[in-house]
């Protein structure tokens, strides 16, 4: 079957300077939303596992330690809603073209996730008023479990609806046609002449005209089956993929939290119940880091199977081609497997409806080969040492790798995991941040693969220095007030001490 | 009030001139933007009025304005808290609904947009610094980051009733409508010169301010009426006033609930005292708004006018109570300034209160519904026509008729969910749940309001899945002819449905049959026959 395929224009530098202007901005506000959105998605599961243990142990340690981190939880919720917020503002007015060509495909994931978040709103206010008040405390837990399951199901459709960008899931051949290595992406669910005229107004006009905004109805349906973006591999992989990162990052920063206080002295009563919380939160999060160890790998495969050209980047193949062991080893079972490079791809420039757009395309990839080969490994060996950090801590319970533990570090399995819980969430973080840099920076030029560019998707306000400076400041600002309010939350919280001992009912 | 306008305008309205699309994005948009701007009212009041009776209080050393201003301060957080959610509500239905018209908004105003962004980010923090700041900050400090809370509230609508103004006057923009596209933003001169804007902006910060003072003053009214002391004493509080001065020292709690009227008196008498002065300048500035929407937006007041010779719709049966509402917040306001002026105890009328708060909190959305309403079915106004709302759509997504239908159930049921389950938390939770009373069924009553609402996000999928007929088979095909092809027949056979008994709706269906013949409810035949029966009457 035959597509419309989009025109895609040859980017010249002036096209690139509006979107380079609005990118950093963008990208500052994405992280930093996403910073308090996977303490939000995070914390969940560690707050509904510590007020399980509190309830069915009668354990007030454990419940005390559920409320303190609940208002962590809360706060994050908070700061999320207003930086999400102010992403929402960037997409719109700094990126209009996306909602014009994208939101077709984002219906869905929209829709799910405005009740999603209504839904999470609603189970965090309950879930925060009935903290301690007569209610029977399964049913506050059921409560969370509504805060929780809210904040999965929003979590699963901004990733779903990231992932499409990524792999545009029910374009069938479209993607294909233009840049030739690409497989067949799912079934092909898009009216292409639909798609074709409307990207291509986002791209030549800059600006939707008034007088003619009926001309795309006239064009039908542009997607016959709106699920269908939440059907991608790659959707699903990403959606557990982060989910565990969140998971991972949470756990690993509420340890932290908890050992300081353990360190910082105080009261002496006050010590088992910090170092009690600091093991369920590292140990929660060393279980999530092997099952992320799994769910890495299949990421990797999805990127292999669906962007070429970013997997050569990342694993830093040369242009040429070339093996690559470990990767080699793990794909093909094969470690001199051999890899083609740059050059291939560039040869199949021919093969496309549009070659110079898959010279552009490998140009750009190679561009960014140094850094994406950077962060790549940032992510693996941060990865790998957590993993390291998570088998030590069954050293609490299995000899052999106390042993191991006392060998290599001279210090007994606890007192170890006290230290490394500072170095844990640094190396989340950065693993995270560096996964993701990696998503965004190997896509481009795309805000769509192989569909749409970025600068055909930016505004045409001319974006000045000041304009970047006065956005950066203001996302900076909330950067720093979320975590004064993260810091000086559960700091009084837990300066409250033994007053706080929840009363646990039979 | 709600009722009737959700009813008549989707049965009314939506089969001649909109899609389905543009019919649910209508409706959904219209719904999240009447409680959306109802609550950012309450906030753009507050966010003024809190920071003002603070510098009152400072001036005059005045401990009882501050706790006043602290007061009214909750509900100032509580409302943006839920202003906020209804605003993410209104951003999303807007991408997802409506992306033309998001992307020719976030294109053209650019700037104002930006105005309003600065705005919230503004308001936002210093919420948060003010609440958390009171007693720490110095009170400098703490009165400047209330001003920056009023000046983020006063930016939010002046950007964006840019964008309103511009629908309902596309002034300068002529050339959008006569064929050619326009590049970038617009200049701020070219803003403020639509002669709709300023009445526009005006009318919006001064509607905030009257409708959180009366509102409040209504509050504390109602609060006043609902003190013990007023019940034990019949309502008759001048005697017991006497009769408390000559036992004095009888009862400390009296004498504290007598103080706490004494206080919430003042605090109405100056809310209402600053809530006329507001609707003073409101009324003139609405009769202003009347004369510039007759003068630039002949459409709109035709519609509102009934002059169905222009409009499409007419909502003069909307002009009407909202009118009435105007003069309900006069009466009622009046009535309690002059009451409370007569005595340091004031006696409010409890009905005068209920009209009061209700009056006011009816009367801005009920007009910003007919504003908006009243271009039906144009989304942009030009004179006497306008571009139509379909064009503006997202007409990408196939959505049938059943489906809008299920979607706007599904939309309104999950938004009245998640109200409820913040009116229970929030005002009855203390209440309610407060351990002398029976936690559990407390507990389970509101649990199942939660679930309620949690339930509404699978049902939300439903009109899509009904849409993909590959997922779901016809019930015939499904259950009958596949499946029970036997039993059908031994059913047909054996004299009986496949059911042993009638479901609900066809029972009922039943019991009307009974007594009537061919629908016709009123022209029934007698219940029994004008003869004996033969043996037994037929078991239903």
């Amino acid at each position: 079957m035959r597509y419309t395929v989009p025109f895609l224009p040859i980017l010249a530098a002036s096209d690139l300077q509006n979107a380079n202007a609005a990118e950093p901005m963008t990208a500052l506000g994405i992280y930093i939303h996403a910073f308090f959105l996977i303490l939000v998605l995070g914390l969940a599961p560690l707050v509904l596992l510590l007020e399980f243990l509190g309830i069915r142990k009668k354990d007030s340690d454990y419940m005390r330690g559920a409320k303190i981190i609940s208002q962590l939880w809360a706060v994050s919720f908070a700061f999320g809603a207003v930086t999400g917020t102010f992403v929402e503002f960037g997409l719109y007015l700094l990126w209009p073209g996306t909602i014009l060509a994208i939101s077709s495909f984002w219906f869905i994931p929209f829709i799910f996730d405005l009740f999603s978040f209504m839904i999470e709103v609603a189970f965090l206010v309950a879930y925060l008023h009935f903290w301690g008040r007569s209610i029977n405390q399964w049913l506050h837990w059921g409560l969370g479990w509504g805060i929780m399951i809210g904040s999965m199901f929003s979590g699963v459709a901004i990733l779903a609806a990231n992932s499409w960008l990524q792999t545009p899931w029910g374009t069938g051949n479209l993607v294909h046609q233009i840049l030739p290595w690409v497989p067949t992406l799912g079934p092909n669910e898009v009216n292409s002449t639909a798609f074709s005229t409307i990207s291509e107004t986002a791209a030549n006009t800059g600006v939707l005209n008034l007088a003619n905004t009926g001309a795309a109805n006239s064009l039908g349906f542009l997607l016959f089956n709106p699920l269908i973006v939440l059907l991608s591999p790659n959707s699903i992989v990403t959606t557990v993929h982060t989910i565990l990162g969140a998971i991972i990052v949470a756990c690993f920063e509420t340890a932290a939290v908890f050992s300081y206080n353990y360190l910082r002295g105080g009261k002496v009563s006050q010590k088992p119940f910090y170092l009690k919380i600091m093991k369920s939160a590292y140990g929660f999060g060393g279980v999530a880091m092997f099952a992320q160890a799994f769910a890495g790998d299949q990421m990797a495969r999805i990127v292999y199977a669906f962007q070429r050209l970013q997997f050569i980047s990342f694993e830093g193949i040369s242009p040429k081609g070339g093996i690559d062991p470990p990767i080699g080893l793990l794909l093909y079972g094969n470690p001199f497997h051999y890899f083609r490079g740059f050059d291939y791809y560039n040869s199949l420039a021919s093969n496309s409806s549009q070659p110079s757009v898959v010279l552009q395309s490998v140009s750009f990839a190679q561009q960014s080969e140094p850094l994406l080969h950077f962060l790549y490994y940032t992510m693996v060996i941060s990865g790998s040492i957590l993993l390291i950090l998570g088998i030590s801590y069954f050293g609490l319970y299995v000899k052999r790798i106390d042993s191991l533990v006392r060998f290599v570090t001279r210090l007994p399995t606890e007192r170890f995991l006290i230290y490394t819980s500072f170095l844990a969430p640094i190396l989340a973080l950065a693993a995270g941040g560096s996964g993701w840099a990696i998503r965004e920076i190997g896509r481009h030029p795309w805000t769509v693969y192989g569909l749409i560019q970025y600068p055909q998707v930016v505004t045409s306000v001319s974006i000045t220095a000041q304009f970047s400076v006065l956005i950066m400041a203001i996302e900076v600002v909330l950067l720093v007030g979320g975590l004064l309010a993260l810091y000086f939350i559960p700091t009084r919280a837990l300066e409250k001490g033994e007053e706080e001992l929840v009363v646990i009912r039979g | 009030m709600v009722i009737p306008i959700l009813l008549s305008f989707p049965l009314g309205v939506q089969a001649s001139s909109f899609t389905p699309t543009a019919w649910l994005g209508f409706l959904l948009l219209g719904f999240g933007i009447l409680i959306h701007i109802t609550l950012v009212n309450i906030v753009l009041g507050m966010s003024i009025i809190v920071p003002l009776t603070e510098y009152i209080a400072y001036k005059g050393k005045d401990t009882e304005m501050e706790r006043l201003a602290r007061r009214l301060f909750r509900y100032l957080a509580l409302s943006d808290l839920v202003a906020g959610v209804f605003g993410t509500f209104v951003a999303v239905i807007l991408a997802g609904f409506w992306p033309k018209l998001l992307y020719v908004f976030s294109t053209i105003f650019f700037g104002p947009l930006m105005i309003s962004l600065i705005g919230i980010f503004a308001s936002i923090p210093s919420i948060a610094i003010y609440w958390y700041g009171w007693e720490r900050l110095p009170k400098r400090v703490h009165l400047g980051t209330g001003a920056l809370m009023g000046l983020g509230a006063l930016l939010v609508p002046a950007g964006f009733r840019v964008l309103f103004a511009f629908i309902d006057n596309p002034y300068s923009f002529g050339v959008f409508v006569s064929g050619s596209s326009v590049a970038g933003g617009i200049n701020a001169s070219t803003v403020l010169t639509n002669p709709i804007y300023i009445t526009l902006l005006l009318h919006s910060w001064f509607g905030g301010l009257t409708m959180a003072s009366l509102f409040a003053a209504g509050a504390f009214g109602w609060a006043l009426k609902s003190k013990s002391i007023w019940r034990e004493t019949g309502n008759n509080f001048r005697s017991r006033e006497v009769s408390i001065k000559e036992k004095e020292g009888e009862e400390e709690e009296e004498e504290e609930e007598k103080v706490e009227i004494l206080r919430e008196t003042r605090y109405m008498k100056y809310l209402l005292r600053m809530g006329l002065v507001f609707l003073t300048i409101q009324t003139v500035l609405g009769v202003a708004y009347f004369f510039v929407l007759e003068k630039y937006v002949p459409y709109v007041y035709a519609a509102i006018t009934g002059n169905v010779s222009i409009a499409a719709y007419d909502f003069e049966w909307v002009l009407v109570p909202f009118l009435g509402l105007v003069f309900l917040i006069w009466a009622s306001a009046v009535y309690l300034f002059v009451i409370s002026r007569r005595s340091r105890f004031a006696k409010p009328s409890r009905p005068a209160c209920l009209i009061l708060m209700l009056s006011t909190v009816g009367a801005l959305p009920l007009g910003e519904a007919m504003n908006d309403a009243s271009r039906a079915p144009y989304m942009i106004l030009t004179g006497t026509a306008g571009l139509s709302a379909n064009d503006f759509t997202n007409t990408a997504i196939p959505v049938t008729w059943p489906i809008a239908y299920a979607a706007l159930f599904v939309g309104i049921f999950t938004i009245s969910a998640l109200l409820i389950t913040l009116y229970v938390v929030f005002v009855q939770g203390s209440r309610r749940f407060s351990p002398e009373r029976s936690a559990l069924n407390s507990s389970l009553s509101f649990f199942f309001l939660s679930f309620l609402s949690f339930l509404s996000l699978p049902s939300s999928l439903l009109g899509f899945l009904l849409r993909l007929g590959k997922l779901i088979v016809a019930k015939a095909i499904d259950q009958v002819v596949v499946h029970h092809p036997c039993c059908l027949h031994v059913g047909v056979a054996y004299c009986r449905t496949h059911e042993s008994k009638s479901p609900f709706d066809q029972l009922f269906a039943h019991c009307v049959g009974f007594r009537s013949s061919r629908w016709d409810f009123f022209d029934a035949f007698p219940s029994i026959l004008l003869r004996l029966a033969s043996n037994e009457p037929p078991d239903e």
